[in-house]
């Protein structure tokens, strides 16, 4: 089975989640006797698709226009169309984030096909069909899903699959696919795009993460979790709740329509575990929950579990990080 | 301005692990004992409608295919002042995939005729595809915009729109008609009915139309499904949590420090 892997290069260099499609997608492909191609697409592909190469893609296609910039779904699907009718493959997959979550299903659409979002793992049955596993039910049930037609489009969820190895040494060059002028459509007019504002550590790179939900019981409670966190060097989270009722901002949010995180160390306080946070930080090494109630469920997932007011237990918890580190 | 919001009826996502059951039979999720809701992204874009109902003098109709129970979903919508609700009615919906929930949307969505904003959740809380708002953009031929958190009108028949990029925030202006996938934001809780509106909704009549009026034949539509589930089933849900204990939160706080500091992570 061909695989192509769509790569965004919005940040210039292949990203760790296009090094993970790359390793499943080999997997896959040298089980069933098939091959691998990446499509970078951007503005500056150059770095990208040198990745690409490094980490083994057989084939790369350089999808490479000034039009591509400022997340312009139009575009971008007119790139993404361009380069999956090129390659032929018989799945096509992206890295699951805020923009392929519409790329994807419009780029089925147009291929005449079906698409699979939020995939973690990738599988092939018996009789060699492609399996696209997810988490449904906010994670209390996975399901294995087919695209009956060709080709397969799918987004994949980052931290799922194991990164393909560097150290391809094979020449390989990038084939160079001509985004056609496209007259702007003017239907989504993309006047400004801005970063989202946080303070200190990034969640997405931290190696330690405190989140924070409605047990917490006031707003200005996240304090004691800003004060734990800056002892650690930590990032600090929230849960879905916590971010509705306006008590974190919502690019603090962690779960399965927030950030995903998979952090060494996750301490979530007040936060009751509901399987849609689960998903968002269930890649996390070492889980340690502290909830005034015992039946939260996120005990479950929980390596060391504090049943207690983290009122008392949070603040003494930082004293004694802060005594016992030096 | 006439929006439009699809909403699911389904069963309550913050329902405990324990009453998620699959039906041997099926193979497919048997969660007989949740209560049914809105689909909680449904509730950010319905709320979103009826702000823009508020400032702007927006025609609210909800919309939604399911079977009969899920007119309970169009109640709530009319009790929060929706101005109309359209049913369509077809026992098969759930088990429809993306493509053909969006095929029959938007063939609702083309009956009702003069829709300028079509809204939904930017997913459904049962199986989170994400998929039926861009689909039904394709299929209607409308502008596309995911991940609202916020919509305001703006000149020109079109509306501004703060939405999530990766890594951030755009901001964009979409020319209507459009279809928009709204996210949660703490500004788009869906808010409490009134009694009488509640009242009022109960009473109502709600137009219910289905598969066929619309030239479409939903068995054929379920037959030539693009995406199709093959197996499902339940996780391990993890191992055993070790409870660290002590005398006093002093002896607890200690405890705990000393075991992250051995986990050696920062």
């Amino acid at each position: 089975m061909d695989f192509l892997v769509i790569e965004l290069a919005a940040r210039d260099r292949l990203t760790s989640g296009g090094a993970e499609l790359i390793g499943g997608a080999w997997r896959l492909a040298s089980a069933s006797g098939g091959a691998v191609s990446v499509a970078v697409l951007g503005e500056n592909v150059a770095e990208a698709c040198r990745g690409a190469v490094a980490f083994g893609a057989g084939r790369v296609y350089a999808v490479e226009s000034p039009l591509l910039v400022n997340y312009d779904a139009e575009r971008y699907l007119a790139a993404a169309e361009l380069a999956a009718r090129e390659s032929g493959a018989s799945a096509v997959l992206f890295v699951a984030d805020a923009f392929t979550a519409e790329l994807a299903p419009r780029l089925a659409y147009r291929l005449g096909t079906g698409a699979v979002t939020g995939c973690v793992s990738l599988t092939l049955s018996p009789d060699g069909e492609l399996l696209l596993n997810r988490p449904v039910y906010g994670g209390k049930g996975m399901a294995e899903m087919a695209v009956t037609r060709l080709p397969a489009v799918a987004t994949v969820a980052p931290g799922s699959l194991e990164p393909a190895q560097m150290g391809g040494s094979r020449q390989v060059d990038a084939a160079p696919l001509r985004l056609p002028d496209q007259p702007e459509s003017g239907e989504v007019k993309v006047l400004e795009v801005r970063p989202e504002e946080s303070e200190g550590v990034r969640l997405e790179d931290a190696k330690v993460v405190v989140s924070g939900g409605r047990g917490l019981g006031e707003p200005a409670n996240f304090r004691y979790l800003e004060e734990l966190a800056a002892v650690l060097g930590a990032a600090v989270g929230a849960s879905r709740p916590a971010v509705d009722a306006g008590w974190a901002s919502p690019g603090m949010q962690v779960g399965q329509t927030g950030k995903t995180v998979s952090p060494e160390l996750y301490i979530a306080v007040g936060i009751s575990g509901a399987s849609q946070h689960l998903a968002g930080m269930g890649r996390s090494k070492h889980v340690i929950v502290i909830n005034e109630d015992p039946e939260a469920p996120f005990f479950k997932v929980a390596e060391l579990g504090v049943v207690a007011d983290y009122r008392e237990v949070v603040p003494l918890l930082t004293e004694k990080l802060k005594a016992l580190s030096h | 301005m006439h929006v439009v919001v699809c909403i699911n009826h389904i069963p309550d996502p913050e329902a405990p692990a324990k009453l998620f059951k699959l039906d041997a039979a099926t193979n497919r999720p048997a969660l007989l004992r949740a209560n049914r809701v809105i689909g909680p992204f449904d509730e950010n874009a319905l709320e979103t409608a009826l702000q823009l109902k508020d400032s702007a003098g927006a025609k609210v109709t909800a919309l939604t295919a399911g079977p009969a129970t899920t007119v309970e979903a169009l109640r709530k919508a009319l009790a929060a002042r929706s101005d109309g609700a359209v049913h369509v009615k077809e026992d098969q919906a759930a088990e429809l995939d993306s493509a053909a929930v969006a095929r029959l949307l938007a063939a609702a969505i083309k009956k009702l005729r003069d829709v300028d904003l079509v809204l939904c959740g930017r997913q459904v809380g049962d199986w989170d595809g994400g998929q039926v708002g861009p689909l039904l953009a394709e299929e209607l031929g409308f502008a596309c915009v995911t991940l609202a958190r916020q919509i305001e009108p703006a000149r020109d028949r079109a509306v501004r729109i703060a939405k999530e990029v990766p890594g951030g925030i755009a901001v964009v202006e979409a020319s209507l008609p459009a279809v928009v996938t709204v996210t949660n934001a703490p500004t788009n809780q869906l808010r409490i009915p009134k009694v009488k509106d509640v009242m009022a909704a109960h009473r109502a009549t709600i137009s219910a139309w289905s598969g066929a009026g619309l030239s479409l034949d939903v068995s054929e539509l379920a037959d030539n499904a693009r995406v199709t589930v093959r197996r499902m089933f339940i996780p391990d849900s993890g191992g055993q949590v070790e409870l660290i204990q002590g005398e006093s939160d002093e002896e607890v706080a200690e405890e705990l420090a000393r075991r992250i500091l051995a986990m050696k992570v920062s």
